[in-house]
């Protein structure tokens, strides 16, 4: 059985956020909505080095939802809204939720989910990608690895568009797989693996 | 590209049990839930000495902000009405009950607070309407074996306390482990939300606050009506 996953390598990525603008592009989302973003880590906010002068850094952490194997959100989701398909991805339904946040407050990975009380705007009055999904307010939202592309046998927007190719994407229960092979020759971790979600998520060191 | 060391935090080695971890969660917010339509409950029955007391010792304010804790940046928007609340304290009972009389009892003000009230216009007729209503709502009690008093089954107070019932078995439920009940109690909440208390409670709660702006039943139907506003999800038509 398949086993989606996305590997994101640390040391390619240079927090440009295009993998946020293509999230947005593809899924349509509306303004201060989005499902993945770039963290910047050991600083305050994002984009502020870590350290002190002169001994700054600056290293990233792209963050969305995990999809993760053994996922509480699935399971305590009272409306079936979030689901995981046969292929792992875990996918949210927003015209099914009702909004009790309950996958939310399960989650151990802050930030991955979005829910607006009130309808956000949208920059544009037409669609600008191909995600069917309408954004309702009091409804929660997060990254789907781009289900309605991976049908049509396209990998998500965000691996497609990373210009450092940071991101992979495939099949870990294919071993010849470019994701299997990555694991298997590069030091890697799994964020919050001691919380027992199994995340699909891998990063590269 | 030259090889950068990345820090990052440090992870010990025990795993936890998600899904234990998020029923532990949830038991927590489902018993916070039932409190606060417990105390609403409570507050739309006719003042009795304990309630005053309840009131006077804080106990309902106290509760309110610890039981919408877990709302975070959401719970701002009821602390400003629990706030309100607070300043209502110290009137005898007397006062309360005349309060209550005037707004719900028989009065010229006279604000209903039974759906039947509020259920009928859309219809042809109101007392066939009003039978049908008391029927559906015994048969939902009926289902968990709760019987309320004969002729208060559409009332605000006894339909948030077959809300705060349902929380309450959520609670034990999610205690227990036992997922599918748990889940399936808190859809039944959401179900009754759409088709009973969260249809009319948001004019109710107009209705009281255009006849009795800034008293405590103003304060405590506007804490309600954005409680609900939060419970119903979306399409919810009670918070301008």
């Amino acid at each position: 059985m398949k086993h989606y996953v996305m590997v994101i390598d640390l040391q390619a990525c240079t927090g440009c956020n295009t993998c946020s603008v293509a999230c947005k592009q593809e899924n349509n989302l509306p303004e201060n909505v989005w499902w993945t973003e770039v963290l910047t880590l050991g600083s305050d906010g994002n984009d502020m080095p870590a350290g002190v002068y002169p001994e700054l850094t600056m290293d990233y952490l792209p963050m969305g939802c995990q999809h993760c194997a053994n996922a509480p959100c699935v399971e305590v989701c009272p409306s079936t809204a979030t689901y995981r398909l046969e292929t792992g991805v875990v996918v949210q339904d927003p015209s099914l939720c009702i909004g009790c946040r309950y996958c939310m407050m399960v989650c151990p990975f802050t930030g991955v989910r979005v829910f607006s009380e009130d309808q956000q705007p949208y920059a544009t009055s037409f669609p600008t990608g191909s995600n069917p999904v309408i954004h309702r307010p009091k409804t929660v939202e997060k990254c789907t690895f781009c289900a309605h592309r991976l049908e049509r046998g396209l990998e998500p927007a965000c691996v497609e568009t990373c210009p450092m190719r940071a991101r992979t994407f495939g099949d870990i229960s294919d071993p010849t797989s470019e994701v299997s092979e990555l694991l298997r020759t590069r030091s890697h971790f799994q964020l919050l693996i001691e919380k027992g979600t199994e995340p699909s998520v891998y990063y590269l060191t | 590209m030259n090889n950068r060391e990345i820090n990052l935090p440090a992870s010990n080695n025990v795993v936890d049990d998600p899904i234990g971890r998020a029923c532990g969660i949830l038991t927590s917010v489902s018993r916070s839930r039932a409190t606060i339509y417990r105390w609403l409950s409570l507050g739309f029955y006719p003042p009795d000495r304990e309630w005053v007391e309840a009131v006077n010792r804080e106990q309902l304010t106290a509760e309110l902000t610890d039981a919408t804790s877990w709302l975070g940046a959401d719970q701002q928007k009821l602390l400003l009405e629990i706030e309100r609340l607070a300043g209502h304290q110290r009137s005898p009972l007397e006062e309360w009950q005349a309060e209550y009389n005037r707004l719900f009892g028989k009065s010229i003000q006279y604000v209903s607070p039974r759906e039947g009230s509020y259920r009928w216009r859309d219809v042809l007729h109101m007392t066939e309407t009003t039978d049908n209503l008391t029927a559906a709502l015994q048969q939902e009690y009926h289902q968990f074996g709760l019987l309320p008093l004969t002729g208060m089954e559409d009332t605000v107070a006894v339909e948030c306390e077959f809300l705060a019932y349902l929380c309450e078995r959520e609670t034990e439920n999610w205690a227990a482990h036992s997922m599918s009940s748990a889940r399936e109690l808190r859809q039944q909440q959401r179900n009754f939300l759409i088709n009973h208390l969260g249809l009319w409670f948001p004019e109710f709660s107009r209705n009281v606050t255009d006849c009795a702006a800034d008293s405590f039943y103003d304060h405590f139907a506007s804490f309600g009506n954005i409680w609900l506003s939060f419970e119903y999800g979306a399409g919810y038509l009670g918070v301008a």
